[in-house]
C-alpha cells in the first residue's frame, strides 16, 4: 500500500509528460502527412540504407544484418540524443520550465520522457521487423526488455544532466560533444560486428567502447545475438557509475546552476 | 495550513564572465550589487531577508527594479536557490512569474491550453473539458485552433488571461498581475482572480500598481537593492515607500 502511494504520483507524471511528448511531436510534425511516423519511418530508411551498404554476404544473412542495424541504430538514437540534446538544456530551457511549474529534475526528467517516446516509436518498427523478418528470434530473452529500458532511461539522466553540467562550466565542450557523437557512431557497432574479425580494431573498440555493452544487451533482448551475462554486467557497472556520478554532481552544483543566468 | 518562513536568507545570481562583460561595472542608480569573481559575476539578488508568511496572509512586494521582488518570489517557488540562510515552504506552490511565458507560439491555442492543462496539474480526464472552457472564457472562437504567432496583441492577451482557470495553490506566487485590456473581459477576469485569492492560503504579488495592491493585498513586503527595507500593514509600509520613492526623485 506504501509503495503503491510512492509509486502512483510518479506514474501519473510519467503517463502526463508522455502525454506532452504526444502533443509537442505532433504539432512538430503537423505540415506532413505522415506526422510523426516520420520518425520511426527515417530510422527504417536509414536503417535500410546502411544495410544495403555494408552487408557482407558470407558474414550474414541479410535479414539478420538488417535487425543487426536496425536495433544498433534504434538505440544509437537513443543515446545520441541524450548527449546533443542536453548540451544547453538548463541555458535555454529551465526559464520555460520554471514558467511551467517544472523543477530543475522535472525538466531533465521531462525531456528523458521526450527521449524514450521518440525510442517508443522505433522499438515499435523494430519489433514489427522482428516479426516479419525473423519471428523465431523473440523469446522469453524479451522479458529483460523493461530492465534494459529502467537502466537506459537512468543512465540517459545522469549522462544529460553530466553532459549540461560540462558545457555550463567549459562551453567550448558543445561543438566537442557534438562532433564526438559522429565519431563514436562509427567508433561503436551499430553497423559492424566483430565477431568475424577477432582481433584487430574493430575488436578493441567491441571490448573497451562503453557503448558496444549497451548494443550488446539491448540486441540480446530481442535475441539478436546470443546471451552474454558478461555484457549485462559490464552495463550494470558502467550504468552504475554514471548514476552515482550524475547524482554527486547535481548535489555539488544544482543550487548553482538554478542561479546561473 | 501554509507557511513560508525565510530565515537570514541570502540568494545570487551568477553570470559567466566575457571579454566584454564584467569589465566596467559601475554603480547605477538601480539593481543589486554586482560583485566580481574569478570566472563568475556574482549579482547579490537578496541579502541576509528574513520573514514569516501564514494562512491568510495576502502580501505585495514593492521596490524598485533590480530590487529582488521576482527573486524573493522564485526563491519561495523553489526555481533559484539560496545561497545562505534557511528557507522552509509548507504548502502547495503556484507560482506564476508571467502566465505569457512558457507557451509556444508556433502551436495553436488548443495545443497550447492543453500543453499548460498538463504542466500545471489538471487531472488528464479533465484537460479536454478544461480546455473546451478555456476556449469559451476567451472567445476567440476559431483563432483558437490558429497558431499564437498569428494572435494579435489583443487576441494574445485574451489567450492568456484566459489561463488565470488553471492556475490553483495553496500559496499563490504572482510576478505581474492580470490586468484587462479588453473591457469585455474584465468582468470575466476579476471573477477568475476572485476565486484564485479565494482558494489560496497564501498571496505573494509583485506589483507596481497601488490600485492592485489595494485591492488584494494585506500586507507589503519593501525590499531596496536586495534588502528588505520593511514588512509590515499595507496602510504603513506603502505611505512609507510612496514617500521614500518621492524624495529619491
Amino acid at each position: 500500500m506504501n509503495l503503491w502511494l510512492i509509486v502512483r504520483p510518479l506514474l501519473s507524471r510519467l503517463v502526463r509528460f508522455f502525454h506532452i511528448s504526444l502533443i509537442e511531436a505532433r504539432s512538430e510534425r503537423s505540415s506532413s502527412r505522415l506526422g510523426i511516423l516520420w520518425a520511426p519511418l527515417s530510422t527504417l530508411i536509414f536503417a535500410g540504407l546502411l544495410t544495403g551498404v555494408f552487408h557482407q554476404q558470407p558474414l550474414r544473412e541479410a535479414g539478420d544484418f538488417f535487425l543487426f542495424v536496425l536495433s544498433g541504430y534504434v538505440l544509437w538514437n537513443f543515446i545520441t540524443a541524450t548527449v546533443t540534446t542536453s548540451t544547453t538544456v538548463v541555458q535555454r530551457r529551465y526559464d520555460f520550465a520554471v514558467h511551467n511549474n517544472l523543477t530543475l529534475v522535472g525538466l531533465f526528467f521531462k525531456l528523458l520522457i521526450d527521449r524514450l517516446f521518440a525510442m517508443g516509436l522505433n522499438l515499435i518498427l523494430l519489433l514489427g521487423c522482428l516479426v516479419i523478418v525473423k519471428p523465431q528470434t523473440i523469446g522469453l530473452q524479451l522479458l529483460l526488455l523493461p530492465a534494459m529500458l529502467l537502466i537506459m532511461a537512468l543512465v540517459s539522466l545522469a549522462i544529460a544532466y553530466l553532459v549540461n553540467v560540462a558545457v555550463i562550466f567549459f562551453p567550448d565542450l558543445d561543438a566537442v560533444f557534438n562532433v564526438a557523437m559522429r565519431l563514436l557512431f562509427f567508433a561503436s557497432p551499430v553497423f559492424w560486428s566483430a565477431e568475424a574479425q577477432g582481433t584487430g580494431v574493430r575488436a578493441i573498440l567491441a571490448t573497451y567502447n562503453p557503448i558496444s555493452h549497451y548494443l550488446s544487451v539491448f540486441r540480446q533482448c530481442f535475441g539478436i545475438v546470443p546471451f552474454e551475462p558478461m555484457a549485462w554486467a559490464v552495463t550494470l557497472s558502467l550504468s552504475l557509475i554514471l548514476c552515482v556520478a550524475g547524482t554527486a554532481t547535481y548535489r555539488l552544483t544544482a543550487d548553482f546552476i538554478r542561479n546561473l543566468r | 495550513m501554509a507557511a513560508i518562513n525565510l530565515q537570514n536568507v541570502s540568494v545570487s545570481y551568477y553570470l559567466r564572465k566575457s571579454r566584454t562583460r564584467g569589465t566596467n561595472l559601475d554603480g547605477g542608480s538601480v539593481g543589486a550589487q554586482i560583485l566580481v569573481g574569478q570566472r563568475y559575476l556574482e549579482i547579490a539578488a537578496l541579502q541576509d531577508v528574513s520573514l514569516s508568511l501564514a494562512d491568510g496572509d495576502r502580501v505585495g512586494i514593492v521596490g524598485t527594479n533590480g530590487s529582488g521582488k521576482s527573486t524573493l518570489l522564485k526563491l519561495c517557488a523553489g526555481a533559484v536557490a539560496a545561497q545562505s540562510g534557511k528557507v522552509e515552504i509548507d504548502g502547495v506552490v503556484s507560482a506564476q512569474f508571467a502566465l505569457g511565458s512558457g507557451l509556444r507560439s508556433e502551436l495553436s491555442g488548443r495545443q497550447n491550453a492543453a500543453l499548460k492543462c498538463l504542466y500545471l496539474d489538471v487531472p488528464q480526464s479533465m484537460v479536454a473539458e478544461y480546455v473546451e472552457d478555456l476556449k469559451r472564457i476567451s472567445g476567440l472562437g476559431s483563432y483558437f485552433e490558429l497558431p499564437l504567432s498569428s494572435y494579435s496583441a489583443g487576441m494574445k492577451s485574451r489567450f492568456v488571461m484566459s489561463l488565470l482557470r488553471l492556475v490553483r495553490g495553496e500559496i499563490l506566487i504572482m510576478d505581474e498581475w492580470i490586468n484587462a485590456v479588453d473591457p469585455t473581459l474584465n468582468e470575466t477576469i476579476d471573477s477568475l482572480q476572485s476565486q484564485l485569492i479565494e482558494r489560496s492560503k497564501i498571496l505573494l504579488l509583485a506589483s507596481h500598481s497601488e490600485r492592485v495592491l489595494r485591492q488584494w493585498v494585506n500586507k507589503i513586503i519593501w525590499l531596496e537593492r536586495g534588502t528588505l527595507k520593511a514588512f509590515g500593514p499595507i496602510e504603513d509600509v506603502l505611505k512609507d515607500y510612496q514617500v521614500w520613492m518621492k524624495n529619491r526623485k
